[in-house]
């Protein structure tokens, strides 16, 4: 037997054997990988059309002097870089980074993430303990999500305006000063504006994602003794954690070009405090008409949206 | 559409008469106004004003204008429905626009070889129109239209760019220092009111302020939240009041000078030291409608707005506006005469794409009949933009129509310059760290040069020397 092993005559049977189950293999492989490859090719396409296409377009016209009005109206020469050296000289660049970063982590992040996994958790508690108005506070927060972007930002015109905002009246009314929020807190007041449309979406998905956990772990971990923290840390948490850095992603995406609630409330602040670059390629590209800085500014916050991305794929991932 | 962008460097008419102080109260009612303007409006006015030789035309345009301004409206339907009947093989669609931000609309279709074949836009995009090609030059249509002789130099200078004609304006802009008469009277203010100096705003406002703590004294308009009220109602009277131009004889921008200086010490004065102006003035989501509604019911003391904003006013409440809103021109800090920021009302552009810019070009004149020009400019309150329509006894009828039309005189207008976009953003955020106390006046007018030179380029811009 060993012999036999060790003889070149095995060593060809098993060559031959070896190819003829590769070749099968391989036809097989083969086949199935076409037969997978055809059913994306409409997808392909799609995302394609509708996706890479806009995306290479932006690209491109950064790279052109074109705007709609003016002497370089439709130009479409080649300009290199020229519009990204325009906005790196830009002085307030710099600011409307810092003002996007700040918005995302805060209207993304906190307010749309950690304030929707609040509100699943509440929700969730309150319909494992039969309180009826979950649904009622579900449905609340659900209007929130489909209300207007402009309606938002009016809704939050009419709450935090100095004069006139329901806030400040309520403020009066227990004896406090009125305040400014909106001048002296441009980027909060947008904060708190945008939080308050998007937590519906992160809340739905935190909730779905609560829901599927089966009931009979937390008992089984109640009855071994665990506190609620543990049961929290060691089922709760990993449960939802691909969720989670699902829905960080997704709020990301949305805040980082985000931009109407932004203009309707405060238009980018008086100083700029509340302009974000999604706020400053609106501006620029369909107020003064300049579409190829637009574009530049477009490609910009692809790469930081890009980057934020990656970031939380990061931390999202599960262990092992 | 009346929120507009004009600014300019020097009064067309230095040597003109100034308006005097309007007599109050006013006799001028909301009845009176839509009764005349609207009878006058009617179809029936356009009998027989339609040129001769706008007959026999044939084919289709389509006649666009911004949705939202519900006066026009029936001006362009009569308008249209009167040339569709002297010409039979002719159809005139009136369409207007659906939805908001109409200027942005109608800008992406011209781009795209489409849009309405004549429509109606503020002046102040003449000069980019023209440079982009989108409009079609109207001057061999003037060369042969005797009512444009009706106009007046300096208004046809606001539609002309690079030797062409290119709008046919039937309003042009003016604005005035609007004071709350009441609040004027309790804190011992002269009415009526006519400041020397841009001074003597800020001591009226200091005034209203120390007597009636409650109300916003003066509302002058700072960074990007006032749009273009910022440029136009703040900084633009503002540096003519302190002697000086934005652009010099030689059409270089002046990125600084004394009077650059003064306008920002102003708002420094205004916002910081006097605290005339509440921070909310720029702070609110839509401060010009804010501070027209505080006007309006008497919590401001004093605005600079457009002479269209008194009608409404008027319309809600007729006692109250006519006994209480005062209006004055705008002063010069030295002995130059008061004045009024003016500015090319709405146009009719053609389309450069239109098929038949001859019956576009029917309409055009049509519109602008005088007749029409009066009526329109009695319902919504304007200078008409042709001197036989201003010249019309129904603007005697009331003091204030009386001074829209005598503000003519003293009107500071600007010729088209493509880069006045560019300055809109510029100045919101020389005036918006001003006002906010981020920055003082000399950083303001380094912020304003550096952004203005960017944007322009190093040829384009002159500083001009200041020892203060």
């Amino acid at each position: 037997m060993l012999a036999l092993t060790n003889s070149p005559q095995r060593h060809d049977l098993l060559s031959a054997n070896e190819s003829l189950y590769r070749g099968t293999l391989d036809g097989f492989v083969l086949s199935r990988t076409s037969r997978y490859l055809a059913t994306l090719i409409p997808a392909a396409i799609l995302i394609a059309i509708f996706f890479i296409a806009p995306a290479v377009w932006a690209i491109a016209i950064s790279t052109t002097p074109l705007t709609l009005l003016g002497a370089t109206a439709g130009s479409t020469e080649f300009i290199g870089l020229d519009n990204y050296r325009t906005l790196l000289d830009d002085p307030d660049f710099l600011k409307y980074v810092r003002n996007t970063i700040v918005f995302t982590l805060g209207a993304a992040v906190i307010g749309a993430t950690g304030g929707g996994l609040a509100c699943a958790f509440l929700i969730d508690h309150a319909q494992r303990t039969g309180n009826r108005l979950a649904g009622t506070a579900f449905a609340a927060i659900l209007l929130a999500g489909i209300c207007p972007p402009v309606l938002t930002g009016a809704i939050w015109a009419g709450i935090l305006d100095y004069r006139t905002g329901l806030l400040n009246s309520a403020m009066s009314r227990i004896g406090l000063a009125p305040v400014d929020w909106l001048g002296r807190f441009p980027m909060l007041s947008v904060i708190v504006a945008e939080s308050w449309r998007s937590v519906a979406l992160a809340m739905i998905v935190f909730t779905a994602a609560l829901q599927l956990i089966p009931r009979d772990v937390y008992e089984a971990a109640r009855i071994d003794g665990g506190s609620r923290w543990s049961v929290f840390r060691s089922i709760t948490l990993p449960a939802i954690r691909p969720v989670g850095a699902l829905v960080l992603m997704m709020t990301t995406i949305l805040a980082t070009g985000s931009f109407l609630v932004n203009q309707v409330l405060t238009s980018g602040g008086t100083s700029r405090q509340s302009e974000t670059i999604a706020l400053y390629a609106y501006h620029v590209a369909f107020t003064d008409f300049r579409i190829a800085f637009g574009a530049a500014i477009s490609v910009v916050i692809l790469g930081i949206t890009a980057c934020f991305a990656l970031i939380f794929l990061r931390v999202g991932r599960v262990p092992g | 559409m009346n929120d507009r962008f004009n600014c300019s460097r020097e009064p067309h008419n230095p040597a003109g008469e100034v308006t005097q102080p309007v007599e109050w109260p006013l006799r001028m009612g909301r009845r009176s106004l839509l009764a005349g303007g609207v009878a006058i409006g009617s179809a029936a006015v356009l009998k027989n004003t339609l040129p001769v030789h706008a007959q026999d035309l044939t084919g289709t345009i389509q006649i666009g204008f911004d949705g939202a301004d519900e006066t026009v409206h029936p001006f362009v339907e009569a308008t249209a429905e009167e040339l569709a009947s002297s010409n039979p093989d002719a159809s005139l669609q009136v369409e207007a626009s659906a939805g908001g931000s109409y200027a942005t609309q109608l800008v992406l279709q011209l781009s795209r070889g489409q849009g309405p074949d004549v429509f109606l836009l503020s002046g102040v995009a003449v000069a980019e129109l023209a440079e982009s090609g989108l409009i079609a030059p109207l001057t061999r249509y003037v060369a042969d239209w005797d009512d444009w002789e009706e106009y007046r130099d300096e208004f046809g200078a606001t539609v002309t760019y690079a030797g062409d004609v290119w709008a046919i304006p039937y309003s042009m802009d003016t604005h005035f220092l609007y004071y709350r008469r009441d609040l004027f009277a309790g804190a011992g203010l002269p009415d009526p009111w006519n400041p020397d100096t841009p001074a003597d705003i800020l001591e009226a406002a200091l005034a209203i302020k120390r007597e009636y703590p409650e109300v916003i004294p003066y509302a002058l308009y700072a960074g990007a939240n006032g749009g273009n009220s910022t440029v136009v109602r703040g900084f633009v009277p503002l540096v003519h009041a302190f002697g000086g131009t934005l652009v010099d004889s030689e059409g270089l921008w002046i990125i600084d000078s004394c009077a650059i200086r003064d306008a920002l010490s102003f708002y420094e004065q205004a916002y910081q030291i006097d605290q005339v102006v509440p921070q909310d003035v720029m702070t609110g989501a839509s401060p010009t409608s804010a501070m027209r509604q505080a006007m309006g019911d008497g919590t401001l003391g004093i605005l600079y707005d457009g002479s269209w904003t008194y009608q409404p006013w008027l319309e809600n409440d007729p006692e109250n506006t006519e006994a209480n809103i005062g209006i004055a021109l705008f002063p010069t800090d030295d002995d130059r005469e008061p004045f009024a920021v003016g500015g090319t009302g709405n146009c009719w552009y053609i389309n450069t794409s239109s098929e038949h810019p001859d019956l576009a070009w029917a309409f055009v004149e049509a519109f602008n009949a005088r007749e029409n020009q009066i009526a329109l400019n009695l319902v919504d309150p304007h200078i008409p933009a042709r001197s036989d329509a201003a010249s019309d006894q129904s603007f005697q009828q009331t003091a204030f129509l009386s001074a829209i039309v005598a503000s003519a005189d003293v009107l500071l207008l600007t010729e088209p310059d493509p880069a006045f976009r560019e300055l809109i953003t510029i100045v919101q955020n020389a005036t918006g760290i001003v006002a906010t106390g981020e920055a003082e006046p000399v950083e303001a007018v380094e912020r304003y040069a550096s952004e203005l030179t960017r944007v322009l380029g190093e040829d384009n811009v002159v500083r001009q020397t200041c020892s203060r």
